[in-house]
């Protein structure tokens, strides 16, 4: 069996606890990611994603319930969460608020630095990083960082965690507000990093298509717990609920439904633009019935 | 769009540069010139740092250009005394919905802008219903705006907007951090505002929704690099990818089944214009 990385049990969280302004955020959440694999939490806005992902590196510590990752309880307060900090990478919803340094190349080696690295390495990671996000290190290692656009903060941001190479790497929506481009680069340097180095990652999004390419298995939250758990193709088959709980499904999987209602039906779940290419010609070329 | 007259906004031969360490500049956008015609839908697309943004800032007078001249309504953005009346005319709503509002009550963060314009208390009243009733957040009135969802809040954010009564919404990436719901309803409501004659100037990353436009601009390096319909626009996948753009998941699949030999001309913009089209498709003759 796989290690298990993060443990989270009937997590309860509070904002603003014992004032007039308490609301409650989380409230017997749960989750798992063992090493290696690929989780993506989906949720409407204010469904508690971000807040339980910020559990994971001590962030925030649980008002009750147990959250043990790496092996550390979280919840016992006399555990100090830095050092879990070089395994578990965090990256927040609006990242470009991360940014602190004047200079791009600066602001991503901060991280390396801090873990020790020698120049060569803190270059390596850098590059390696910006490489990842589409970045080119020639172009914009001398930058300010306050002369960006919104999309290219996010990617120094996004880099910057990267450089880190953490174990378990966690994104909070980190292709909102990046182009298209910059949506396929990441997704695919997300995958080649779990790939090559198996980096363990949680992937945050209320992009559909982006959850059916990259994920394998998936949580969905509402009201600040966990509702639905499951390999991504069998959550998905539940379009209804889905758009009760303020999402919807992947746009292949629409079109597979609304070909369902004219009287076509395709073979298989149809998730991705592969799977609707492949079932809609496999349909067109095969014989009458 | 209205017939004849002066389109509502015109950007001439615009050059906007910001500074670089060490002295240098970076060029955000150079020689541009559009206009934006009274009752019109445009989108704007373009790869990050494309110069999207400081295009729409220049749109009322936030980013006055290094070179060129923006007139909204006949006015210069460049002339001082003409931003508060240029900012009335073009209204403008960001990504976060989180750093636009600013009262603690829903009611009252809407009547913030028309309490500025020194309105009688009448006025200021009757905006405020008009533009709750048009986004549908009456319900939330009393609301503060922390218990609101994504979606709520950004409608909230273009009711307060609306309250200064634009002829123009210009809509910055703001449904990039919705989920679903929350982009449908934004979107649903621009839509409505639409209809109503007021003029849209939307940026998008999502090719999805660039469907609703009547007009489409493409920005990349700072230029204006492609100007079609939607349609015309998906037509030309290759040109956009190149453009580091995209077309939508459904213009896509068409695309492939047509390059497999599918009989599939349409260029289709939404699922249902795909799906439809496909049901009516014959079978392939048994080779």
């Amino acid at each position: 069996m796989s290690e298990r990385l993060i443990e989270v049990s009937d997590l309860w969280h509070w904002y603003l606890r014992k004032t007039p302004l308490e609301s409650i955020a989380l409230q017997g959440a749960s989750f798992t990611l063992d090493a290696g694999e690929i989780v993506g939490v989906m949720g409407h806005t204010g469904s508690g994603k971000s807040t339980l992902v910020q559990h994971f590196n001590g962030l925030l510590r649980p008002h009750r319930g147990t959250v043990r990752v790496c092996g550390t309880d979280l919840g016992d307060r006399r555990v100090d969460p830095r050092p879990l900090r070089r395994r578990v990478g965090l990256v927040f919803q609006f990242p470009e608020q991360q940014l602190f340094d004047p200079t791009v190349g600066d602001d991503i080696a901060f991280g390396p630095r801090k873990l020790g690295c020698d120049h060569a390495e803190v270059r390596r990671r850098v590059q390696r990083g910006m490489e990842a996000v589409g970045l080119s290190f020639e172009t914009f290692k001398d930058r300010y960082t306050f002369g960006l656009s919104g999309g290219e903060m996010r990617k120094v941001a996004l880099a910057g965690v990267l450089a880190l190479e953490p174990d378990v790497l966690v994104l909070d929506e980190p292709t909102a507000g990046l182009d298209p481009r910059a949506r396929r680069e990441l997704l695919a340097s997300l995958r080649a990093l779990h790939e090559d180095k198996g980096t363990a990652l949680v992937f945050v999004s209320h992009n559909m298509d982006e959850v059916a390419e990259l994920v394998e298995r998936v949580d969905v939250m509402s009201d600040g717990r966990t509702v639905m758990s499951g390999p991504v193709r069998e959550v998905f088959r539940a379009e209804r609920r889905l758009r009760e709980l303020g999402l919807g499904v992947p746009a292949a999987a629409e079109l597979a439904g609304a070909l369902r209602e004219r009287g076509v039906a395709l073979r298989g779940d149809v998730l991705t633009v592969d799977d609707a290419v492949e079932a809609m010609w496999t349909s067109l070329s095969s014989p009458a019935a | 769009m209205t017939a004849g007259g002066e389109p509502l906004i015109r950007v001439e031969a615009v050059s906007v540069a910001y500074p670089m360490p060490g002295g240098g500049r970076v060029q955000a956008l150079t020689d541009v010139s559009l206009d934006v015609e009274r009752g019109e839908w445009l989108t704007i697309i373009g790869h990050n740092g494309s110069g999207k943004s400081t295009l729409a800032k220049l749109l009322n007078g936030l980013v006055i250009p290094g070179r060129g001249t923006v007139t909204v309504d006949g006015l210069s953005t460049r002339d001082a005394e003409h931003r508060r009346r240029i900012r009335q005319v073009v209204g403008m709503v960001f990504q976060n919905p989180d750093n636009q509002i600013v009262a603690t009550v829903v009611e009252e963060d809407i009547a913030f802008g028309p309490e500025n314009l020194g309105l009688s208390r009448g006025e200021i009243d009757e905006r405020v219903a008009d533009a709750m009733r048009r986004l549908e957040v009456e319900s939330l009135r009393q609301r503060a705006p922390h218990q609101l969802s994504g979606g709520q809040k950004q409608r909230v954010a273009i009711a307060g907007v609306l309250a200064m009564r634009p002829a123009c919404l210009v809509l910055d990436e703001s449904t990039a951090m919705l989920d679903p719901s929350g982009r449908t309803e934004v979107l649903e409501a621009a839509t409505a505002l639409h209809r109503d004659g007021v003029t849209i100037v939307a940026i998008t990353h999502f090719m999805s929704e660039v469907a609703r436009a009547d007009r489409v601009i493409v920005l990349a390096e700072g230029r204006v690099a492609l100007e079609a319909g939607p349609r015309a626009l998906f037509a030309q996948p290759e040109r956009l990818r190149q453009l580091e753009l995209d077309v939508p998941q459904v213009t896509e699949i068409a695309e492939r089944l047509r390059r497999r030999g599918a009989d599939l001309r349409l260029v289709p913009l939404s699922v249902a214009e795909l799906a439809d089209a496909y049901a009516r498709m014959p079978k392939l003759a048994p080779q």
